[in-house]
């Protein structure tokens, strides 16, 4: 059977080649789907646990991950997800320096403040990060947070009534 | 004031790079954790439930919770009594319990199909490994009676292993891990299935992982003429990923890892597939079959291969 020797030949570089590839995938996307991740939670420690964990899991599936239009926001909706169950392991293999984490603490509070996202709930936090600045349809939404689109929409209107004086036309 | 969308990307941006300064690093990091072993971890409730039950019951609940074949095989070895079956059957999953292996990774995986034995103790024989059937047909034996090198014979000098579960960090280099590859029987008649199993073991100083999915963890057929005949990666449905490895296991030094194949007689009419689509049963004859272990580090690609062993299509 010929195709056994050439499949078993390359299976090292092919193996190789995904890795470099996800490498600078990760590169590329990390830094942003940490940030957003931090200011859905407020916790930037959880925040890189998650999406440490959901660049795990991308690299298992990055036969069919990388075949998306936008990985990113795959990886981006899987991290949000675990910060909305925050679940925290008890054993972190890289924890945040204490300084850095207080610094990183700092800055979403800035930014909370900054944006008047301090007074909504992580949930409508998460919903209006994947809405109004990811650009995800409701449905999709709806479908990231495992909520009905009906009880997306409330979490979007209650956060636009809270934002209602920073929100321009455009984007509501 | 106004959510500008651009504005705030690079407010996160800015804030991932206080978080993550080193991306690169971290990758790497990622994909090492994203090839960790599974840890079990969907069976571990079922044996610590197991656990609260009288003796008999286990043996019955594992029998059905672990795939008969093998459950049944080991009852039929006389191993000192039920007591001994079921704590041979449950051990590797309750020692990884109590370990609190709960890392959280690879829950979601799914479990290769015909993965059908945890690592074991050095020395130990497959029949004392924790396992999880092939629902098709796990053989009973994995190797011929009679064959030298047959898989469970303690290897003379075997390391002694550390007792609690050990974390790898790195996958096993060829020239550490032994296999020895066996069959059910020695001549098969009629249209019965050819029950193939592989041993591998750990012959290395330090522990390391080894994958046991269906497309790392292979049994290739040749005909007397040496001619390739079949190969299970070309099996599953899904055609093999050489990147993914959807199942691994750690094994310490001297530790062994069993995992075996039910063969349907047949040879890929397609060939060069990734998946095999056409199949036409093979012919009578004399053919070997050998055990392969693929996306190790080291030489030869990093795959090992067993000896050749020979049977009989009657």
């Amino acid at each position: 059977v010929g195709g056994f020797d050439w499949v078993a030949g390359f299976r090292g570089a092919l193996a190789e080649s995904a890795e470099v590839e996800f490498e600078g995938f990760f590169a590329d996307s990390f830094q942003r789907v940490v940030g957003m991740a931090a200011v859905v939670s407020g916790d930037p420690g959880l925040a890189e646990d998650a999406a440490q964990e959901a660049y795990v899991r991308a690299f298992k599936r990055w036969d069919r991950v990388r075949g998306l239009d936008r990985p990113e926001r795959w990886v981006a909706r899987v991290a949000i997800n675990l910060v909305l169950d925050g679940r925290r392991k008890t054993r972190r293999e890289t924890p945040l320096q204490p300084e850095v984490e207080h610094a990183a603490h700092d800055q979403v509070e800035t930014i909370w403040v900054r944006w008047n996202l301090g007074r909504l709930t992580p949930m409508q936090r998460a919903a209006i990060m994947l809405r109004y600045v990811d650009g995800m349809p409701v449905a999709d939404v709806a479908e990231t947070l495992g909520r009905s689109t009906d009880t997306v929409k409330t979490h979007l209107r209650l956060g636009r009534q809270r934002l209602r004086r920073l929100l321009t036309e455009g984007i509501g | 004031v106004s959510l500008d969308r651009r504005e705030l990307d690079r407010e996160f941006q800015a804030l991932g790079r206080l978080i993550c300064p080193e991306p690169r690093q971290v990758a790497r990091e990622v994909i090492d954790k994203a090839r960790r072993p599974r840890r079990l971890k969907s069976l571990l409730p079922q044996a610590q439930h197991l656990r609260r039950l009288s003796p008999a019951l286990a043996v019955g609940a594992a029998v059905m919770m672990l795939g008969g074949p093998l459950a049944l095989s080991l009852a039929g070895t006389g191993q000192s009594g039920r007591n001994t079956v079921a704590h041979q059957l449950l051990s590797p999953l309750l020692r990884e319990a109590d370990a609190g292996n709960h890392d959280g990774q690879g829950g979601d995986q799914a479990a290769a199909p015909y993965l059908t034995a945890r690592a074991g103790a050095p020395g130990a024989g497959p029949g004392a490994t924790g396992a999880a059937g092939h629902p098709a047909a796990a053989p009973a034996n994995p190797a011929a009676p009679g064959q030298s090198g047959a898989p469970g014979a303690p290897g003379p000098g075997a390391p002694t292993p550390s007792p609690s579960p050990t974390t790898a960090s790195t996958y096993c280099n060829t020239t550490d891990v032994a296999i020895t590859a066996g069959t059910d029987r020695k001549a098969y008649s009629g249209s019965q299935p050819v029950g193939f199993a592989m041993l591998a073991r750990n012959t290395g100083r330090t522990a390391c992982f080894v994958a046991t999915d269906e497309c790392h963890a292979t049994f290739q057929v040749s005909d007397a003429g040496g001619r390739l005949v079949f190969g299970s990666q070309q099996e599953p449905v899904t055609p093999c990923s050489a990147v993914l490895i959807t199942s691994s296991v750690t094994l310490d030094p001297g530790q062994t890892v069993t995992v075996s194949y039910s063969w349907n007689r047949t040879q890929c009419t397609d060939p060069g597939q990734l998946t095999c689509t056409q199949t036409s049963p093979v012919p009578a004859g004399s053919y070997s079959v050998t055990g392969n272990l693929s996306g190790l580090n080291g030489a030869n690609n990093g795959v090992a291969t067993s000896p050749p062993v020979r049977f009989s299509l009657l």
